[in-house]
């Protein structure tokens, strides 16, 4: 199996966290970081391996986090069947949306895009009674597998940590397999995608879809890691964090992209004191790394410590 | 002292070398065709000239100043012009217009300017007529007599132009170049043309340089370029 | 009631499409499709509010020095932030723009907080009436100034060689370069209007939806899709998507519901986008990129 050895060791360091700490608030946070390195991961996907400027996927999170949601809370519905609904509607919603996005190039996807995550974190705020409103919905019910559940924070901890890593493995065999080499494709050249016979629109409709499923599989654990979800944790911020983790580890390096998205979640537990010193940090990380480290952090330290890397690939 | 000189150039695009070790010298007052098949390097070679690619090795010096590091912008205010290939008009824009942002790198006084729109409307009378009349109504014959009238109202002292008859019926050609000649018979000018079709051509200018796979393979007089049996198969058909 | 909603809707739209215009002229003649322009308009709100309530400067000459120090802002956003750039992906350029934007907004958090702040009107007195419906002077003075600035603009790129650089740049850079026309400079020229736009149209509008640092994204968003919506490569392009969206905006919250002004509007850009990509005044089959 294709994996690098990197990510396995430091999300098996993530996994020992219990040995340290089992206080509720470390396991939280810890959680949070692995959700968004499924996050991280998806947006990764469409943007950086794609090339894609697409700023919808928080959108495809919230999708995610509301069906199982609500299917749970109002129709009783356990997790084996929400996630697999959560994740086909996800798809589903997810392709019909590119469909007509992706048939125009350039920044239109951009702007489309952002208008979706708007509107939906309008429409769920407007909708008081089965979405909640800008109340949310609370009282989730925690994983359950069976005769199982999930109802102390540790449990809840590593069903987040096992699915971040089956969300990493995937997407790194993905990354290696004719899919990721489509989505390569995708980026480095449209013209030579087309002639070399991939039908641009179909590919990129389907790169768009499988990385808005990861949002949805993020969504789904979020939903029940926390047990209460509200439109306030869908919104614009959590794009711009999002691809800000993506681009400072890498864009389109999974490696750089699960340390990207841990340290960003880790880092405001240092800055939480000050409020409001958020948007001051990501976003003079972000153009800090874009000035002097435009192709992430961990291609940068790579290149440094293997200087011959390069010659090879600009072969 | 040459005008232009080209010592060592190495140019391309990305990291991919198009051009390798160009060495030439052009003197004031000279008119110098340029042939050679598709892909000879005839275009990255005016292109590396002007400064629209950078150099990847060598220098370039014109009227003694070394141009290399300069951008395109710098160079053609020295007194370079090219009349690119494919035209590159700005379709919006009128002929007046085109002729303004033409004379922007000397700057010319009010009065310079008018008397330089005359040159350019006695040369191309037709541009007068049209003169409020956007590029992109403009037929392909005029167009290209606006891509040359643009890059003479900056007064340069060397003109390249790169394949000024492409995509052109044959008589608008014969008038192109006739226009050249008034152009060059009038002096202070010189003239670097780039053709694949070399007949019209070869009747401006006296040198010839031929290129092939990113080099300059020979240089010499118009007549000993006619009077090579092959070179003549080989460029005029 | 329907023409209260008219000139409400014309206000904003007629404020969208200033912005646009600086998002559109940006677009075209440096190629980034700048994120930021939204914060711009959000600064000078607050500058706006600054200089007219905290100092106590004539609000007209509080418009003049607000549309001048964002103007300066931008010209220096322009400099130290986005000319360094090594890579030219436009979008690794826009979302360096996210982060510069995210910044601006971070450094208004701190010196102006979260707070939605009242800035001053910029004419006071009774609301013409005229039909039965009343407007109010500001909204007029807001309408005839707006217009005023597309005009300006106008002539700005009809007429003089200033603006010809900057279209000959956005339509060609290599020929435009052939015209001694320096990238840096074009660069440096969009960015001044662009700033100037944002400046202007922030501080008309802080009294009306008064100032705050939480505005920028709602600017940039209707910026961004008024100029796609008119046509990125149209002059009135801004202009008619600002206004569509403004009325929409405002007969929606009138006649339907002013919690779903947002996604109706949005909604609507993402539907006129598909069927015309070129937007409302580009050929309907134009490529785009």
């Amino acid at each position: 199996m294709r994996f690098s050895y990197p990510s396995l060791v430091l999300l098996l360091v993530i996994g020992a966290l219990p040995l340290a700490t089992t206080s509720p608030y470390h396991l939280t946070v810890a959680g949070l970081a692995l959700i968004f390195v499924i996050l991280a991961q998806g947006t990764n996907l469409i943007l950086g391996t794609a090339g894609q400027a697409s700023f919808a996927h928080t959108a495809f999170f919230g999708l995610g986090a509301y069906t199982t949601a609500v299917l749970s809370t109002r129709f009783n519905f356990p997790l084996w069947a929400t996630l697999p609904i959560a994740l086909v509607l996800v798809y589903v919603v997810g392709s019909l949306l590119a469909y007509p996005a992706l048939r125009v190039k350039g920044f239109y996807l951009a702007l489309v895009t952002l208008a979706v995550s708007e509107i939906f974190t309008a429409v769920v705020g407007e909708m008081p009674g089965p979405l909640g409103g800008t109340e949310g919905i609370a009282g989730i019910p925690p994983f359950t597998f069976g005769e199982w559940s999930a109802d102390d924070r540790l449990s809840k901890f590593y069903v987040v940590w096992v699915g971040a890593v089956l969300a990493c493995i995937s997407i790194e065999r993905l990354h290696a397999s004719h899919f990721g080499r489509v989505a390569r494709s995708l980026r480095d050249s449209e013209t030579g995608a087309s002639a070399v016979g991939i039908n641009l629109v179909t590919a990129k409709v389907r790169v768009f879809a499988v990385s808005a499923v990861y949002m949805g599989f993020a969504g789904v654990l979020y939903a029940h890691f926390m047990q209460y979800i509200s439109p306030t944790s869908f919104g614009l911020n959590i794009t711009i964090l999002v691809v800000s983790m993506v681009v400072i580890g890498g864009l389109g390096n999974t490696l750089g992209v699960l340390v990207g998205a841990l340290t960003l979640s880790l880092l405001p537990q240092w800055t939480r004191d000050y409020v409001g010193l958020e948007p001051l940090l990501y976003g003079g990380l972000l153009v800090v790394i874009i000035l002097l480290l435009p192709e992430g952090v961990v291609p940068a330290l790579r290149d440094m410590l293997r200087p011959r890397r390069r010659t090879e690939k600009s072969s | 002292m040459a005008l232009l000189e080209l010592r060592d150039v190495q140019a391309g695009y990305g990291p991919v070398s198009v051009l390798r070790d160009v060495n030439l010298a052009i003197e004031a007052d000279e008119v110098v065709a340029i042939l050679g098949a598709n892909g000879a390097g005839k275009s990255t070679l005016m292109r590396a000239i002007v400064g629209l690619i950078p150099l990847q090795h060598g220098a370039i010096f014109f009227q003694g100043r070394e141009l290399t590091r300069m951008s395109a912008a710098e160079r053609v205010g020295h007194g370079i012009a090219l009349v690119p290939e494919g035209r590159m008009l700005f379709p919006p824009l009128t002929v007046l217009d085109h002729l303004l942002l033409g004379s922007n790198p000397s700057r010319p006084s009010r009065a310079e300017l008018d008397e330089r729109l005359q040159r350019i409307f006695t040369l191309f009378p037709v541009l007068q007529e049209r003169r409020e009349a956007t590029a992109a109504v403009l037929s392909g014959g005029q167009q290209q007599m606006l891509a040359i009238a643009r890059a003479l109202m900056s007064r340069p002292s060397l003109l390249l132009l790169d394949e000024p008859s492409m995509g052109i019926a044959p008589k608008l050609r014969r008038d192109i170049y006739a226009a050249l000649g008034q152009l060059v018979s009038s002096g202070g000018l010189t003239v670097v043309v780039v053709e694949q079709d070399a007949s019209l051509a070869l009747r401006l200018v006296k040198r010839v340089l031929l290129m092939q796979g990113g080099r300059i393979v020979r240089d010499g007089s118009v007549d000993a370029f006619r009077s090579s049996e092959s070179l003549q198969r080989a460029y005029l058909g | 009631m329907f023409l209260q909603i008219l000139a409400a809707g014309t206000t904003m739209g007629l404020v969208y499409a200033v912005v646009a215009f600086g998002f559109q002229i940006v677009a075209r003649g440096s190629n980034i499709f700048n994120f930021a322009h939204g914060e711009f308009v959000a600064l000078a709100t607050l500058i706006y509010f600054s200089l007219a309530a905290t100092v106590g400067l004539a609000p007209v000459l509080a418009v003049g020095a607000t549309a001048l120090l964002v103007m300066l802002v931008s010209i220096a956003v322009e400099r130290l932030m986005l000319a360094p750039v090594r890579v030219h992906e436009p979008l690794i350029v826009a979302i360096l723009t996210v982060g510069i934007g995210t910044l601006m907004r971070g450094v208004m958090i701190l010196v102006w907080g979260h707070d939605v702040l009242f800035a001053p009107p910029l004419v006071t007195g009774a609301p013409f009436l005229w039909a039965g419906a009343s407007i109010s002077r500001a909204n007029v003075v807001l309408i005839a100034t707006c217009l005023a600035v597309v005009a300006a603009l106008y002539l700005v790129f009809s007429q003089t060689l200033w603006g010809k650089k900057i279209l000959a740049a956005a339509i060609n850079p290599d020929a435009a370069r052939l015209m001694g026309i320096e990238e840096r400079t074009t660069r440096i020229s969009v960015f001044l209007i662009a700033g100037l736009l944002a400046g202007i149209a922030g501080a008309l509008i802080a009294p009306v939806t008064f100032a705050s640092s939480a505005s920028g994204f709602n600017f940039v968003l209707k910026a961004f899709a008024a100029a796609l919506l008119g046509g990125l490569d149209r002059f009135a392009g801004p202009l008619v998507g600002g206004l569509v969206l403004g009325l929409l905006e405002a007969f929606t919250a009138g006649y339907v519901s002013s919690a779903f002004r947002e996604p109706v509007v949005l909604a609507f850009v993402i539907i006129a986008l598909m069927i015309r990509p070129s937007g409302l005044l580009g050929k309907p089959a134009e490529r785009v990129t």
